[in-house]
């Protein structure tokens, strides 16, 4: 999985390096890096998880600064989410799982849609953009479980004799930190709104420490106990002009 | 009017695009999980015994029974006849206390006593699925085992070495020689048979043999103990009304030390080379052969030696 998602995320490096190595002749006839405006944004898709389920709460933001072709984007999301199956019947392993945190992340963005850029530098087209972000989460979360009755083995084996015992485990403030490939497309719906989204290959997780719960969800990242991840966000932009 | 124009043109191309991946992203939200673990808290343990045998062969030593338990539990586990068994870490802290009960004969047990620490990993594989243990980083904190090494630190169930071996110090190692006298037989039809009134060697003062016989074609072995603060052994095979009358072997060995892991050393004596005098002053011709070289309780020969 981790071989495919580099792959892809390789495959799209290189097509994004193409189309920026075609449009080198026009960057360099622009070169103007003015802050122009500030687009600010809230992601769809995690909204609408918030709404469809009702163990989750997440939300996410994102701006950025456009400064002629590059951008300077950060972002910053939250999430809550828990988990149980105690609510099922005949359970074999019951757990109780809930965590929430918090993540940022920042880094530059370019923008690769050349043709639009020439004609204007006003940050009210669309763009197809690359960027990099360094991402940085912290997580707090709790785990309740039960470890299996080995006491009497049910296999004959009689390869344990521990009986059941209900184990907490919990993070607290755990520091996560990872890196980003992200590309995506913002596209102006009406006037000062857009309509976006990131694809993005995160890679490099590490944890701040040594821990015994590896957490199930790291906000912003994904499963915690892989250490890549390939992620998908829509967002919805409006964009606050500083100049005309 | 023509840039607005080719903006509404790019924007409705590529709305396609947007709601086609509105679809495709939420739908690779969702990711099946696997069940199946591979973790597991047994720890596998082996016993292995030391043979010894040209620099150390190790090889499994099957224990007649065993019974494990642990601090902190009432139950224990008969593992029965073994040479590989399992130990069951607490899934609730990072260390286990073992008692470890071997029966020596019959009867007769002893225990030890083998702490081990490790670390353990939860994660929630998927919600369906539930919770996992992960155990790693095994090390012995205390041990009463004569040796005891860590070779897989990993718990899993598909590990196919053992996480510790244990090396019961059972060295095999010994100071006595074994020689094999064989008669050679003769082209003649007729069946021989030598009488042999005495075996003996000058290290130790009792006779090794005596009045034996040894018909043509067969053998005989003899257990010769060797000096520590010597380097060779003379055994003498005095023969009865027969020419010659006595066969003068010299066994030529060397003395070093054997230890392996944290088990004691012990002495190993080593056969280096043997000479057959028939007389005083000649050499039997064909000379003896050295065919195991290590002084071991479960080699049947050493050196043979053919007599014509």
């Amino acid at each position: 999985m981790g071989k495919l998602l580099f792959s892809s995320g390789l495959a799209w490096m290189i097509g994004i390096s193409l189309l920026h190595a075609q449009a080198m002749d026009s960057l360099d006839a622009i070169g103007k890096y003015e802050p122009l405006a500030l687009r600010v944004g809230v992601s769809i898709n995690n909204a609408i998880q918030t709404l469809s389920r009702s163990d989750d709460t997440q939300y996410s933001f994102q701006a950025d600064a456009v400064f002629g072709r590059y951008m300077l984007a950060a972002e910053y999301g939250t999430a809550e989410i828990s988990r149980t199956n105690l609510t099922q019947q005949d359970v074999t392993n019951p757990y109780r799982y809930a965590s929430q945190g918090w993540f940022f992340r920042a880094g530059p963005d370019v923008n690769l849609l050349i043709n639009q850029a020439k004609s204007s530098f006003r940050a009210d087209a669309d763009i197809i953009f690359f960027g990099l972000r360094f991402a940085r989460a912290q997580v707090t979360d709790a785990m309740v479980l039960q470890t299996k009755d080995d006491v009497f083995s049910a296999d004959g084996n009689n390869n344990g004799f521990w009986e059941s015992q209900q184990l907490r485990v919990e993070n607290n403030g755990l520091g996560v930190i990872w890196l980003e490939m992200t590309a995506g497309m913002k596209v102006q719906l009406y006037r000062n709104i857009f309509l976006g989204y990131n694809l993005r290959f995160k890679f490099g997780r590490s944890f701040s420490r040594n821990q015994s719960l590896i957490p199930y969800e790291v906000p912003g990242f994904g499963k915690g106990e892989n250490g890549e991840s390939f992620g998908f966000d829509y967002y919805l932009f409006y964009r606050i002009p500083f100049r005309k | 009017m023509t840039m607005k124009h080719n903006v509404f043109l790019y924007v409705k191309n590529h709305f396609g695009v947007l709601f086609a991946l509105i679809f495709f992203g939420l739908a690779a939200c969702e990711e099946e999980a696997n069940c199946v673990t591979d973790n597991t808290n047994i720890v596998t343990l082996q016993f292995t015994k030391l043979l010894a045998n040209e620099g150390g062969n190790a090889e499994e030593d099957y224990q007649d029974s065993v019974i494990v338990t642990a601090e902190g539990t009432i139950a224990g586990i008969p593992e029965g006849g073994a040479s590989l068994i399992g130990l069951p870490l607490d899934p609730a802290n990072n260390t286990t206390t073992f008692y470890i009960y071997r029966q020596l004969e019959e009867g007769v047990f002893t225990v030890d006593t083998l702490v081990l620490r490790y670390r353990r990993e939860q994660t929630l594989i998927s919600p369906e699925c539930g919770p996992d243990q992960r155990f790693f980083d095994v090390d012995t904190v205390l041990s009463t085992f004569d040796s005891i090494r860590v070779r897989n630190p990993e718990v899993q169930q598909s590990g196919t070495i053992a996480n510790l071996q244990v090396f019961t110090c059972r060295y095999e190692l010994t100071n006595v020689m074994q020689l094999e006298y064989t008669y050679a037989a003769n082209d003649d039809d007729i069946s021989d048979t030598l009488f042999v009134s005495r075996i003996y060697s000058n290290i130790g003062k009792e006779d090794i043999l005596l009045d034996t016989a040894i018909a043509e074609g067969e053998s005989i072995t003899v257990a010769v103990p060797v000096a520590r603060n010597e380097n060779q052994a003379q055994v003498f095979l005095e023969t009865a009304e027969a020419t010659p009358t006595t066969y003068h072997t010299r066994a030529f060995y060397r003395l070093d030390a054997f230890q392996v892991a944290d088990c004691l050393p012990q002495d190993r004596y080593r056969l280096d080379s043997m000479q057959l005098w028939v007389n005083a002053d000649s050499l039997a011709d064909p000379a003896p052969e050295v065919v195991n070289t290590t002084f071991n309780i479960n080699t049947t020969v050493n050196g043979e030696i053919i007599i014509q």
